[in-house]
This record gives C-alpha cells, sequence and structure tokens, in this order.
C-alpha cells in the first residue's frame, strides 16, 4: 500500500509516518499543502492520502477541499482526514459525493496505534471510518434514540447497500427492482429515521451514519 | 443650492435698481439686451426649482405640522387615560410613540425631498415580535417623553401658520397694487374689491399709481427670495428640533463610553479565564504525564511491570490533555464559525449537551463575523449553564433575522431561578452585546421556564 501524507507539521507528519512503517505501510510522500498534495496524488496515484484539514496558506479548511476534490478527480484513491476538531457539517460535505474509502477522524487517536492503524486499512480496502465525536453529533443533530429498528429487512438492505456507496440505480440492480422501488424504500428510510428533507445530500448520509454506528 | 439661489436674487434685484434709476440708454440696443437680461433673470428665479420646492414645502409642512400635533395631542389623551391600565396602558404608549414615529419619518422625508436637508431619526425601542413580554415594556420604558418626538411638528404650528397668513397677505397685497393702479380713477368715487376685500375710497396720485405699480412688480419678482426665507425658517427649527439634541447626543456619548469600558473589562476577564483554564488544568496535567514518564524510565530495568502500568497510565494522561487542550482550543473560538457559520458550529454544543437540544438556526445569509461570535458564545455559555444547574428535560435554541438585527432565543423546561452572575460568563457577553449596541436579557422565574434572549444589531 502507498500513502500520501499531508499535514503541515513536520512533527505530525514523520510520527505518522513511523507509526505506517511500523505497520509496514509506505509512505509515497509528505507535502505541507493542499497544492503539493494534488500535484503529488495527481504524481503517484496512491492508494491512500492522510490530509490535515488545516493547512497553509489560510489554514482554514484547505485540506478538506482538497480531500473533495481528490475524491472527484481520482475517485480510486481512498482518503483518511485527519483533524484537529471533526465537525459534523465537514463530515457530511465529505461523504456527501461517495461513502467508500473515506475515513473522517480526530488526531487524537493516532495514540491509539492499532487502532489507527485498522483504521488507515480499513479506509485504503473501500471502508467508512468515522470518529466516534462526529458520529455523537450527527446523532445530537437528528435527535434519534434508534430508529433502525422500526425498518423493514428489505429497507435495511437498501440502507446497507446505501452505506456501501451505491447510488439508487446501482442499488436497483443489485436488488433486481426498479429504480422506482428503491427511491420508496429511501424515502421510508428517510421519513422512520426522522430525517427532514431540508438537505437531500444531508440526509443520505445521516442515513448512513445510522447505519455504521450500529 | 439654496446659496446658489440667493445669489441669483440679488444679481436680480442689483440689475432692477440699475435699470431705475440710471438715464436711458443713449444705445437703444444696448437698452434692449438689458432689459432682456433683465426680464431673463427675473423668468429664471421664477422657474428655479428652489422656488417651487420652497412653495410645496410650505404647503405640506402646514399639513404635516397641524396633523401630527393633533395626532400626538390625541395620542397623549388617550396615553394618559389609559396609563393606569396595567398592560394596556403601555401598549397605548408603544402604539402612539410608533405611529409619531413613522409620521415624523414621512415628514423628516418631506425635509430632504424638498430642502435637501438630512436630519438623524430618534432612537426607539425596536419592534420585536417574538421577545418576552417584559424585554419589550422594560425596552419602551426607557422610550423618549411622548411630545419629544414630534417636537419640531409641534412648534411649528404656530410658526407655518403665521407664515402662511403671511403669504396669502403678500399675494393679496400684490394682486390688490395692480388692481388699485388699474382702477385708480374709479378708487376716488367709491371702494374697489380685491379678492372679495373692499379697499377705498381713497384718492391716487399719477406718482402713487406709479408707486403701486412698483409695489406690484417688487411683490412677484421678489417670491422667490420670500419663499426661500420661509424656507430656511423651516430648516432651522427641524436642524434644531428634529434630530437629537445636545442633552441627549452627550446622554449618547455617556452610555457608549460606559460600554465600552465594560466590553474592554469583559474581554480581561475573558483572557483571566483562558490563563487560569490553561495554569490550573493543562499544565499540571502535563507535569503529571512528565512525572509518570520518569517513574517508567527508572523502574524499567527493576520492575518491568511496574513500568508497563506506568506507561500505560501515562498513555492515557496524554490522551486526556490532549483532549482538554482541544475543548480548551474550541471554546476560544471554534474555527468552523468562521468557515460554515452558526450552524454547523452548533452542532459540537449539540454533541456536547447531556440534555437533548433543538435547534433551528433561520438564516439566509451569513451575519458579520463579529456578530455570529457573539451569538455563538451567548448559545454556547446558555448551554453550559443549562447543563449545569437547570434540570433541565430540554432545551431549543431559535436563531433569526428580525429586524435586520440577529436575534438569539435560548428556552430550557428546568427550575428557573437563573440570574447573570457579576463577572461571570453570562456578565461578560451581555456586556460585549451592549457594546455592539444590542439588548441581552434573562428571563427565570423560579419553577421555570429560563429564556435567555440577545439581540445584535447588524449590517448584513
Amino acid at each position: 500500500m502507498r500513502v500520501v501524507i499531508a499535514d503541515d507539521s513536520v512533527l505530525l507528519r514523520e510520527g505518522i509516518g513511523r507509526l505506517l512503517a511500523e505497520g509496514g505501510i509506505d509512505v509515497a510522500a509528505g507535502v505541507d499543502d493542499a497544492d503539493a498534495l494534488i500535484h503529488t496524488i495527481e504524481e503517484t496515484q496512491p492508494d491512500l492520502a492522510i490530509i490535515d484539514v488545516r493547512m497553509p496558506p489560510n489554514h482554514r479548511d484547505e485540506g478538506l477541499r482538497a480531500a473533495i476534490e481528490i475524491r472527484r478527480r481520482w475517485p480510486e484513491v481512498a482518503l483518511l482526514v485527519l483533524s484537529q476538531f471533526v465537525e459534523e457539517r465537514y463530515a457530511t460535505e465529505l461523504l456527501a459525493g461517495d461513502t467508500r474509502a473515506v475515513g473522517y477522524l480526530l488526531k487524537d487517536r493516532i495514540a491509539d496505534v492499532d487502532e489507527f492503524l485498522e483504521a488507515v486499512r480499513s479506509v485504503a480496502e473501500g471502508g467508512t471510518a468515522l470518529d466516534p465525536e462526529v458520529v455523537r453529533q450527527i446523532f445530537a443533530r437528528s435527535r434519534q434514540v434508534n430508529p433502525l429498528a422500526e425498518l423493514t429487512p428489505r429497507e435495511r438492505e437498501v440502507l446497507s447497500l446505501m452505506a456501501q456507496g451505491r447510488s439508487n440505480a446501482a442499488i436497483a440492480e443489485t436488488l433486481v427492482v426498479t429504480i422506482g422501488a428503491v427511491e420508496k424504500h429511501v424515502a421510508n428510510i428517510f421519513m422512520k429515521l426522522n430525517l427532514p428533507p431540508d438537505d437531500h445530500r444531508h440526509r443520505r448520509v445521516a442515513a448512513v451514519v445510522h447505519y455504521l454506528s450500529n | 443650492m439654496a446659496e446658489e439661489g440667493r445669489a441669483r436674487t440679488v444679481a436680480q434685484v442689483d440689475q432692477l435698481s440699475f435699470g431705475k434709476h440710471t438715464r436711458p440708454a443713449t444705445d437703444r440696443d444696448d437698452a434692449v439686451s438689458r432689459l432682456s437680461a433683465v426680464l431673463r433673470t427675473v423668468a429664471s428665479g421664477w422657474v428655479a426649482s428652489a422656488t417651487w420646492r420652497g412653495a410645496a414645502n410650505l404647503l405640506l409642512w402646514l399639513a404635516m405640522s397641524w396633523g401630527v400635533a393633533v395626532i400626538a395631542f390625541v395620542g397623549l389623551l388617550v396615553s394618559l387615560a389609559t396609563a393606569w391600565v396595567i398592560g394596556l396602558g403601555i401598549w397605548v404608549r408603544a402604539s402612539v410613540l410608533r405611529l409619531l414615529a413613522e409620521l415624523v419619518g414621512i415628514d423628516r422625508r418631506r425635509l430632504h425631498w424638498l430642502l435637501g436637508v438630512r436630519t438623524p431619526p430618534l432612537a426607539l425601542p425596536r419592534s420585536d415580535p417574538d421577545a418576552s413580554r417584559q424585554t419589550r415594556q422594560r425596552a419602551w420604558a426607557q422610550a423618549p417623553p411622548l411630545w419629544r418626538l414630534p417636537a419640531y411638528e409641534i412648534i411649528s404650528v404656530p410658526v407655518v401658520t403665521a407664515l402662511a397668513l403671511g403669504a396669502v397677505a403678500w399675494w393679496w397685497a400684490t394682486i390688490a397694487c395692480f388692481a388699485l393702479a388699474d382702477r385708480h380713477s374709479e378708487l376716488a368715487l367709491q371702494p374697489v374689491h380685491v379678492l372679495g376685500v373692499a379697499v377705498g375710497p381713497w384718492s391716487v396720485s399719477t406718482i402713487e399709481t406709479v408707486g403701486l405699480v412698483i409695489a406690484g412688480v417688487a411683490g412677484v419678482l421678489l417670491w422667490p427670495m420670500a419663499l426661500r426665507a420661509i424656507s430656511t425658517i423651516d430648516v432651522t427649527l427641524a436642524r434644531g428640533l428634529l434630530g437629537p439634541n445636545s442633552i441627549e447626543l452627550s446622554q449618547e456619548v455617556v452610555r457608549l463610553s460606559e460600554t465600552r469600558a465594560q466590553a474592554v473589562a469583559a474581554a480581561d476577564a475573558e483572557r483571566r479565564r483562558i490563563e487560569r483554564d490553561l495554569h490550573d488544568g493543562f499544565q499540571p496535567q502535563l507535569v503529571n504525564l512528565a512525572l509518570s514518564l520518569g517513574l517508567a524510565k527508572s523502574r524499567l530495568a527493576n520492575d518491568p511491570e511496574a513500568a508497563r502500568a506506568l506507561l500505560e497510565r501515562a498513555h492515557q494522561d496524554a490522551k486526556r490533555a490532549t483532549e482538554d487542550l482541544r475543548n480548551l482550543v474550541r471554546g476560544i473560538h471554534p474555527s468552523v464559525l468562521d468557515e460554515r457559520g452558526l450552524d454547523a458550529a452548533f452542532s459540537a454544543l449539540a454533541a456536547g449537551s447531556s440534555i437533548p437540544l433543538q435547534i433551528d438556526v433561520h438564516l439566509e445569509q451569513r451575519p458579520p463575523r463579529d456578530a455570529e461570535a457573539i451569538a455563538y458564545f451567548v448559545v454556547a455559555e446558555a448551554i453550559t449553564n443549562i447543563n449545569k444547574h437547570a434540570g433541565a428535560q430540554t432545551a431549543a435554541v431559535t436563531v433569526n433575522n428580525v429586524d435586520g438585527a440577529l436575534w438569539i432565543l435560548v428556552q430550557d423546561d428546568g427550575q428557573g431561578g437563573a440570574q447573570v452572575e457579576p463577572g461571570g460568563g453570562l456578565d461578560g457577553l451581555s456586556a460585549r452585546i451592549a457594546a455592539v449596541d444590542g439588548t441581552f436579557s434573562l428571563t427565570s422565574p423560579a419553577g421555570g421556564p429560563t429564556w435567555i434572549e440577545a439581540r445584535i444589531p447588524c449590517e448584513w
């Protein structure tokens, strides 16, 4: 596995590199800003990019925006976004296109070496790794207890396929049903999970997060 | 524009006197050209926009002054009559003040459009349909006295009435001059009726007839000047009475200095709190961590098992210190607030609250950064307090744009009895809100519920 690390702190870049080397993972390159990251991804085509949200020049959300751009241009590159703070809104934006091979974790999680390496491997293999803190935030915003129990077996099936990042059309193909039927299931899932109809992307992500956290 | 108009009128008068008192020009062409120049100047005085604006202003000034004064008088009577009825009295007073503010606003526009004079409005309590009753009553109790708002119109009534009568007299006299000059031969025998008023009988000599014609012409020609004089009187009155006067301005200066001093003190207190948090919370954790590591190092050779346990503890301590530092930094200023706004920043507050929070942010566009930060910290502080003291089952945060101000309401269904503690978080925040001319109120009767309400005026 080849990994690119983007973080403006040399200390953290080297730390993560050492940790990955310990786990037998090869670090292809380390960069310290978003432009260099995009450039390096284009050149090296790694399997995974580990990206800090806050990077030069403005120290705002450059890393997040770079991650979204990478997902758009090179969807095969797995993304693990690290941050000093995790935010429900950033998670929503990051997962909006595709929930496959995406991770969003607090930087603190690096301290639990084995769990962190596990998350790195899982994301590189196409899984999703969300920080418990961001899951808590998403729950707090949708104010749910355990609505998954109310789903029918077919709706659960649809939801699990959504969690694998499939579109409605792909889900219909897998289950050998019409797209209309899938759309009906999805609408039922949103209703049962009590997800408000204000933002379609946010609803889809929230539904997936419900599924993942159970 | 008024200056220019006046200069033109003076020039016109000079030319007239020149024409009257010099000997007839020997050069006919010269006399004709001089006469046409005089006529042009007279005509331009009459068609100058200041003239018709002045005339329109005189009529509207008369109408507005009487109208507003009568409404203010009736409003004052109704307000006095209902003052003793609790609730109704303050409502009537507020309604009368609001109506007068509207009318005075129209009058202010008249002065701006017709005379080009801008006057600053007097501050009134802002209307806020969602505010609690107590907040509204407190605001209206601090409103200016009823007579202050329409003071300009009330004082204008005798002035503008006298000026309007004067204008009528002016035109009557002007018309009378021409009428009497025209019929001076009849005037010696019987009275002449000018616009329904009988004049005479007088005997009028030829010289006097010429004088009457000259007076009539002067009446017509000097009318624009008279109108401008009337406009000047109006502008003087409006400047003195429509906007805030010097006492009100100096009260405002005192208020501004106080709120500024409070805001500076609040910022100081905040800095001390951060220093305390770092010193009392974070530093001991790091010391403890270094201690555990030091002990582990010294025991590594002799007692590897104990060293292992110490390392485990150091690992836990380090993680907790990271978490505490993260919370401390986020408490100073959450970066997501700048990047994505209030709604996004509230997510972490909701996750950190053990009481379920309902959050509704209804904002179509982002408020300015400063207003947003104050709003965020009001909500953060309120939620901290609710979790610590309120004994609530649920809490709700609502953020809205009400009349161009950022309006925040935090409610809980707890036991009430909350207070703003001097030097506490809410105290500092209310000082920050006062510094931007906002309002802050805490309503928390014993037994609950508790309402925290803040309004932050801002330019969107």
